[in-house]
């Protein structure tokens, strides 16, 4: 398969939930979810982004000239480009998404406290009076609060993030994109900063009784998570443990979705499987098909060496050193065909196995969830979290090929011996019930 | 007369039949030698594709699914 890498689209929302004040709740039972399967011992790496909207701006930023960002908007508005992150090593940063340039990443205190910091991308922005952002520089949002029903603005907040890093993208995002992607546009901030910022907003909102808010004053959202187990065998009991905690959920317990990598995989096994089973019936039907064979050639000839058998009976001779050539002949024939057989298969087998990891090495990426599911919505959502579950930047080829060739060489000589004496050790049963009836008188008189 | 030397002289006094049960192993051989390596090469790239996909996992709530990965929820 080839190294694949997606790029995050612009935020568009498709649609909202239609009861808000249960979306509510749904938000807390899924973080609270989450949370706990975070600290489950079978989970080496676990990441999520929380992602707030609400009307939030500034008038310091803006985008660098050379930032190729088409479009550029009088006011830079920051909806949409808050990404919360979970863990010092987010996943964009262990995923080569993007690349710390200057400063650092965010310290545990500043993950768990939700200390107002952020990183940003330099080349991206830079200040109105075209300043170069530095690490230790504090940026200045504003909140804005307007009623909904005379648009009037009625309250402002300021709201300030220092800057502790600067990052880049990697070098996997903008493979086919003239202008900048969504990942050079975001402003990482701690979830749970983004939480305090949304309780914060909230509290504001409290405090006007009398005036409507817009809709989306706050949203706040929760992207696909990823979690990596310790091993593939861990996928079974940490399935186990999601169902077991979605017990205790009352809320649409039925939408949550749960996909593993080993679903995905099951996907683009059945090509593979199917060759499996083609190759070791076919082994099977060579190893049936050779002592058959080889069983009715030997007796064939036994029966033309029958006077030269009865002479040696009749000399005395015992039938048990008679059996014991007779193999010995076909042993040192086997002998003499196999090592021949490494001449020519090895030209065989290198070729077969170069092709087949090419076939499967070049590979278009496999089509994921093609169920029959009709909710189209629930359809796209499970195609997207496998994705998600699929590592794109790590199916290297060059490590399948590498761990292919150490793994073949001594061991499938040896077994190529094995299976050949095993043949002829069982195909020579039947020619020695005949050589064991075998009378000297009859023949001979 | 040896085992041995009798076996050495029964090969070699009936070559017809002795390259014809040769033939027939070689054939053997490496019709053996093919499938092993097709099971062989399948297998290891099934466990190296399953490695490197990993047991990444994860939850998700997909009726709040809009169009950019994200969930959709109000505080």
């Amino acid at each position: 398969m080839g190294a694949k890498a997606t790029v995050k689209s612009s935020i568009n929302h498709a649609f909202t939930y239609p009861d808000r004040e249960l979306a509510g709740e749904v938000y807390q039972d899924y973080k609270a979810l989450l949370d706990q399967l975070i600290q489950s011992p079978e989970v080496k790496y676990a990441d999520y982004s929380i992602y707030i909207e609400t009307f939030i701006h500034t008038d310091h930023l803006v985008y660098r000239d050379d930032s190729s960002i088409l479009n550029e908007p009088e006011r830079l508005d920051i909806l949409n480009v808050f990404t919360g992150v979970n863990r010092a090593d987010f996943k964009e940063l262990v995923s080569n998404e993007i690349t710390i340039e200057a400063g650092r990443t965010f310290t545990e205190q500043e993950i768990n406290l939700g200390l107002p910091v952020l990183l940003i991308n330099g080349s991206t922005y830079e200040y109105s009076n075209q300043r170069s952002i530095e690490v230790g520089d504090v940026i200045r949002f504003t909140i804005e609060f307007s009623d909904a029903r005379t648009n009037e603005l009625i309250h402002t907040e300021p709201y300030d993030l220092e800057v502790v890093g600067l990052f880049q993208s990697g070098p996997s995002i903008n493979f086919n994109f003239d202008s900048a992607s969504q990942i050079d546009l975001n402003l990482f901030i701690p979830n749970q900063t983004m939480i305090q910022l949304a309780e914060r907003i909230e509290e504001i909102m409290m405090t006007y009784d009398d005036v409507t808010f817009w809709n989306n004053q706050l949203d706040i959202f929760i992207g696909v998570p990823t979690f990596e187990l310790k091993n593939v065998e861990a996928i079974d009991s940490f399935t186990e443990q999601v169902n077991q905690l979605l017990e205790s959920i009352t809320l649409d317990r039925e939408h949550y979705q749960l996909v593993t990598s080993a679903d995905a995989y099951d996907d683009i096994a059945i090509p593979m499987e199917s060759l499996l089973n083609t190759s070791s019936i076919i082994l099977m039907g060579a190893i049936g098909f050779g002592i058959v064979m080889i069983s009715l050639i030997v007796l064939w000839f036994l029966r033309d060496r029958r006077f030269e058998l009865a002479v040696l009976l009749a000399l005395g001779e015992r039938k048990q050193r008679l059996m014991m050539q007779v193999t010995i002949e076909l042993v040192v024939i086997a002998w003499l065909a196999v090592s021949g057989s490494i001449l020519t298969g090895h030209y065989i087998v290198t070729h077969l196995s170069e092709n087949m990891l090419e076939t499967f090495v070049n590979q278009d990426q496999p089509v994921l969830a093609d169920s029959d599911d009709t909710d189209e919505v629930v359809h796209e959502a499970v195609a997207q979290a496998e994705q998600a579950v699929i590592n794109p930047l790590a199916l290297d080829t060059d490590e399948i090929i590498a761990s292919y060739q150490i793994k073949f060489g001594a061991r499938f000589y040896g077994v190529l011996y094995s299976l050949c004496l095993l043949i002829i050790l069982v195909a020579v049963i039947l020619p020695m019930s005949y050589l064991l009836r075998l009378n000297p008188r009859k023949i001979m008189l | 007369m040896s085992l041995l030397k009798r076996v050495w002289l029964s090969i070699i006094y009936r070559p017809i039949q002795s390259l014809l049960l040769f033939l027939f192993t070689l054939l053997l051989a490496n019709v053996m030698a093919g499938s092993y390596t097709i099971l062989q090469t399948t297998t290891t790239i099934k466990q190296e594709i399953k490695d490197q996909f990993g047991a990444r996992v994860t939850v998700q709530y997909p009726a709040f699914q809009s169009s950019n990965n994200v969930s959709l929820f109000f505080f």
